[in-house]
This record gives structure tokens, C-alpha cells and sequence, in this order.
């Protein structure tokens, strides 16, 4: 008896399904319909890619010896430009993601700016306005999570002017390299 | 015919049952279906494209302060000695300061005296001029010690203290930046005899440098 009552609720199920289906078919089947066919049509998926470097190149992983100096005082400040470029064909968000210091011994700071060009950002001199991040050079994120840097068109670029302040606290022959880490997000 | 009628309304309230849990697992079915939707749905919201760059940077390195007088940290300056002065003599000689670091500085220099140093401790003025020829002569008996140029510090000693001679900036280039000094030590005229026969057993000049 069970199993009668089982396929009787499947058979009703099955009906009710194909009654939907028909139902579905006959309202299509009551419309006009066209098509056209578009020829040779192609469909490519966009490119998300970011690069980093100076005016003259830039890479995924580029080595900006400009910035760094030797023979560093307390206090001493090593200020160069970074260049971003969005060289995929999909806007691009991004931000200074993480910073990381390949020594703690050597105490430095971090001043970020984005600037309208590397002559916005002299050797010495700030540039003007509010940094984007002011703070410890390890760890350094700008602008903080969840926000992100200005929205980077294809093939557009962006001058970060990067300031490094040796910490009053640093000692004699003592040294130091820093690795900015971008991420962009389409 | 009450006997069929109870099995028939059993029946009929089993089925019921049977039917109120079929519908109720299709409806948890559905829920969990539309949950699944849902959570692809907002699962795709996510997938957004990422990439990543790095830059690193050069070095950056701190320079060494190491500052030296005659290629020591401690020199014995026994050039600038002189037993049985008398007031008015005096004593000349030369040291070298040198910057053996790497970074650039700046220098000053103080003049102390033992905590055991007699009162004629306070009667003892250091000259110091720049150069490396001092001159010692003998004129009519009287010792005396000279130095060219400019003085670039001054100062009378103080018995058992310390005092400032060279108070300015003398600049040492990093590296090999020397600065070669004439000293003058001299007992003034007006020393009183009371200070007589006593001995001032050294002079320790200090150089402090900063960097620049």
C-alpha cells in the first residue's frame, strides 16, 4: 500500500511538472519571435594588470633603487616618486596593500602622497596636502582597508611620492630594504 | 461498518501526515535550494579579479661615527707638558681629530681636571688655534709656546671641573676628514705664589662629536 501511495504522489508530481512545462511551451509558442546572427562576434574576457616602477618602466616586480640611501643620520629622509600603472584594459582599484621591512633593526617611517607628477615629489621638500598614510614603514597600508587609491583607467598611470624618515632611535651602521606591496582589485 | 469507516479515517489521517511531511521536506528542499542560489549569487558578487606588484626599494643603511685624535681614542698628549713653569710660560703642541666613520660631523671640546687637582689647576689657560706648527722658544728665559692664525677656543681650567674650549662647529667630512689643531697651555701672569710647587698631573681634552 505504501508503495502505491508513493508512486501515486510521484506520478502527480511528474504531471504537475509536465503540466508546467506545457503551459511554458505554449506561452512561448504564442509569441512572435526573430533572430539575428552577429558573424565573426568575439567575446573577450578584460585584463586586470598592475604594474609598478618609475617614470621610465614598470613592472610586476620592480626594484626602485632610487629609493634608499646610505650613510643615514637619525632623522635623515629619503623622498622619491613610484609610479602605478594600470596596464590592463579594465578600470583598476588598488592600494598599498602591506609593507614589509627586511630588517627591524633599522627604524624608519613612511609619508605617502599620490602627486600629479614625479616633479610633485622633490628630494626633499613634502608635497603639499594631507599624506595618504603617515606612520610606521613596516606594516604600512594606504589608503587603509576597505577604501582603495583613486580608480585607475586603462593605461592610466599614478605618481606615489614615498617618504622614508630614519627614526631618532636608529643606531650606527645599521641597514635596511623595504618592499611595497600593491593590490588591485577589478 | 463503524470498524471500516475508523480505518478509512485512519487512513485518510495518515496519509494526511504522510503528505504534511512531504510538503514540509519540499519546502525545506525549496529553502535550501534558494539558499544554494543565494549563495552562489553572492559567492560571484566576490569573484572579482585581482592582481598584485611589488616594488623594493634600495638600501637604507646608516652610517659610522668614529671619531679619533692621532689615529687613537685615547692619546696620551705628553707634548703638552711643562714642569717648573713660571707665570707667563707657556707650552705648544699639536694634535690631529679625525673623522674615521662614514658620516659627516661636527665637533666640540672640553677641557677637565682631576678631582684631585691643586688650585693651580685654575690658573691654566688652554689656547687652541688650527694648524700643526707650534713653536716653543726660550726669550729672555721665559718659555713660550705659540700658535699661527685665529684662536678657535679658549678657556681658563677649573680645579677638579670641566669647561667648554671649543664651543663653534669644526666640520669633519666623513671618511677622512681631519682637523689638525695647535694647542697652547699656558700659566697666566697673574697666577698668585700661593699656587707655587704644585703639580697638575693631566689635562684630559674631550671631543664630542655630532653629526651632521
Amino acid at each position: 500500500m505504501k508503495s502505491l501511495r508513493w508512486w501515486s504522489l510521484a506520478v502527480t508530481a511528474v504531471a504537475a511538472v509536465a503540466a508546467l512545462a506545457f503551459a511554458s511551451a505554449q506561452q512561448t509558442g504564442a509569441l512572435w519571435s526573430q533572430s539575428a546572427t552577429i558573424s565573426d562576434a568575439t567575446i573577450n574576457s578584460g585584463t586586470l594588470s598592475l604594474r609598478v616602477g618609475d617614470s621610465g618602466s614598470q613592472s610586476r616586480d620592480f626594484l626602485l633603487s632610487a629609493f634608499g640611501a646610505t650613510n643615514l643620520t637619525q632623522n635623515a629622509v629619503v623622498q622619491k616618486p613610484l609610479t602605478v600603472k594600470n596596464a590592463g584594459n579594465v578600470d583598476m582599484k588598488y592600494r598599498l596593500q602591506s609593507v614589509s621591512q627586511s630588517s627591524p633593526d633599522l627604524p624608519l617611517t613612511l609619508k605617502v602622497w599620490i602627486v600629479s607628477s614625479a616633479a610633485g615629489c622633490p628630494a626633499a621638500a613634502e608635497p603639499a596636502g594631507t599624506p595618504l598614510y603617515s606612520g610606521a614603514m613596516f606594516g604600512a597600508q594606504a589608503p587603509a582597508a576597505p577604501a582603495w587609491a583613486p580608480v585607475l583607467p586603462p593605461g592610466d598611470t599614478a605618481v606615489w611620492c614615498l617618504r622614508a624618515t630614519v627614526g631618532p632611535t636608529a643606531t650606527p651602521n645599521t641597514s635596511a630594504t623595504v618592499t611595497l606591496n600593491y593590490l588591485a582589485n577589478s | 461498518m463503524t470498524t471500516m469507516n475508523q480505518q478509512t479515517e485512519s487512513r485518510w489521517q495518515m496519509a494526511s501526515r504522510r503528505s504534511r511531511t512531504i510538503v514540509e521536506s519540499a519546502r525545506t528542499r525549496a529553502v535550501l535550494s534558494l539558499g544554494l542560489v543565494l549563495g552562489l549569487g553572492v559567492f560571484g558578487t566576490m569573484a572579482v579579479w585581482s592582481d598584485t606588484a611589488k616594488a623594493t626599494s634600495g638600501t637604507f643603511s646608516t652610517g659610522t661615527v668614529n671619531l679619533q685624535v692621532n689615529n687613537t681614542k685615547s692619546f696620551p698628549f705628553t707634548n703638552l707638558t711643562l714642569t717648573g713653569m713660571l707665570p707667563g710660560e707657556s707650552r705648544a703642541a699639536t694634535l690631529q681629530v679625525q673623522n674615521k666613520g662614514t658620516i659627516p660631523l661636527t665637533y666640540t671640546m672640553t677641557a677637565t681636571t682631576p678631582a684631585t687637582s691643586p688650585a693651580l689647576a685654575g690658573y691654566l689657560e688652554v689656547t687652541v688655534f688650527p694648524g700643526a706648527a707650534p713653536t716653543n722658544v726660550t726669550t729672555n728665559g721665559m718659555r713660550i709656546g705659540g700658535c699661527a692664525g685665529a684662536p678657535v677656543g679658549q678657556a681658563r681650567l677649573t680645579a677638579a671641573g670641566s669647561v667648554n674650549v671649543i664651543t663653534g662647529t669644526r666640520s669633519l667630512a666623513g671618511t677622512s676628514g681631519i682637523d689638525n689643531l695647535c694647542f697652547v697651555t699656558k700659566l697666566v701672569n697673574a697666577t698668585p705664589r700661593t699656587v707655587q710647587s704644585q703639580t697638575l698631573n693631566f689635562i684630559t681634552f674631550t671631543f664630542s662629536a655630532t653629526t651632521l
